[in-house]
């Protein structure tokens, strides 16, 4: 599939999966829809005011009555997107780390490569504010994707990418928790369809740095990767 | 006697391990020859002593509590497999109402 009218507003369609995220979901949504993006929040069980301000802010809100996880939401982003006719889908983080003007980067970089998948990378871009031991269990992420699935990424766990219809037909993501970020690349190394880096930049604040994942919760993600390479 | 009561709380763990055949081989295989490996040492307990000594845990006593460790951790990660599956289950009704919903209203809105 082409990206030949890729700009009209009904093809591309912004998935955010968001859990307590009223203190800044309405900004997020807001910088989106102010560059003709349309965006669908995937409230995923919030107790907070979520999902109202998302739908104020002129997203589509599709609420989990329970929380089940940021993998599960981004699923349910998909289906969605794909059950109403979108060709293309980025996934973005409802913390307010991405910039929304890197996605007509990675749309030009899916159009010159003519991938399936085009992921972003902070570290073929930029960073503000990352701490050293966050870069570390980065890398030592990229190390972990790379022993395991394959692919020669210089990031392997960025929220930021933009996916083809053909791309989010192939994806099934059943690691409801944080693992979903290496499932994902385990389903490209195994789709054999094309997948590209693009530079991007990462901005954490206090906010996304007190909302993000813990170091230890990479033991989690490495016992549910564990507990599915055991299933089948 | 105890050697036939033991084999016949053994045997059973052969149909559970048939049964979880389907959710995880690496599983089921283990439980098969930690059932065997079991069965093997109720009716040769020399074997069991033997073997203990050549793996230097001492008693074949010992040996055979360590086995019984093993299989419980099988069936432990055997019901962590059942919870996620369940947990899958849950999660695709969840999702179904929730893009139903959505779906759904966008429908009423087009027909209003």
């Amino acid at each position: 599939m082409t990206l030949q009218s890729f700009d009209e507003a009904r093809d591309l369609l912004v998935v955010i999966a968001a859990y307590n995220e009223q203190a800044v979901i309405a900004g997020v949504v807001a910088d989106l829809v102010n560059r003709g993006y349309e965006v669908a929040v995937v409230d995923d069980g919030s107790h907070d005011e979520t999902s109202e301000r998302a739908e104020k802010a002129d997203a589509t809100v599709i609420k989990h009555s329970i929380n089940l996880g940021q993998g599960a939401a981004l699923q349910t982003g998909l289906e969605y997107g794909l059950r109403s006719g979108y060709r293309f889908f980025v996934t973005f983080d409802a913390d307010g780390q991405h910039d929304p003007d890197d996605i007509p980067r990675l749309r030009n970089r899916m159009i010159e490569m003519n991938a399936d998948f085009v992921l972003g990378s902070r570290f073929l871009g930029g960073t503000v504010g990352m701490t050293k031991p966050r870069r570390l269990l980065l890398k030592a992420a990229v190390l972990f994707t790379r022993l395991t699935t394959g692919l020669r990424l210089t990031d392997a766990h960025n929220g930021l990418r933009l996916l083809s219809k053909r791309a989010a037909t192939a994806i099934d993501l059943r690691q409801n928790r944080m693992a979903h970020a290496s499932e994902i690349l385990d389903q490209i190394a195994t789709s054999g369809l094309v997948y590209v880096e693009c530079p991007v930049t990462i901005r954490y604040t206090d906010y996304s740095k007190a909302k993000g994942q813990s170091g230890l919760n990479s033991l989690n993600i490495l016992l549910d990767l564990f507990l599915q390479r055991l299933r089948k | 006697m105890i050697s036939y009561v033991l084999t016949a709380l053994i045997l059973p763990i052969f149909l559970y391990a048939f049964r979880v055949w389907r959710v995880s081989r690496i599983i089921a295989v283990g439980l098969y020859a930690g059932a065997v490996i079991g069965i093997v040492f109720v009716w040769t307990p020399a074997l069991a002593n033997t073997l203990a000594s050549m793996m230097g845990v001492g008693r074949g006593a010992d040996l055979v509590i360590y086995v019984y460790c093993l299989l419980s951790f099988l069936l432990i990660l055997d019901l962590s497999l059942k919870i996620k599956a369940q947990h899958q289950t849950i999660t695709r009704i969840v999702r179904e109402i929730a893009i139903s919903r959505v779906l759904g209203r966008s429908e009423r809105g087009e027909q209003a």
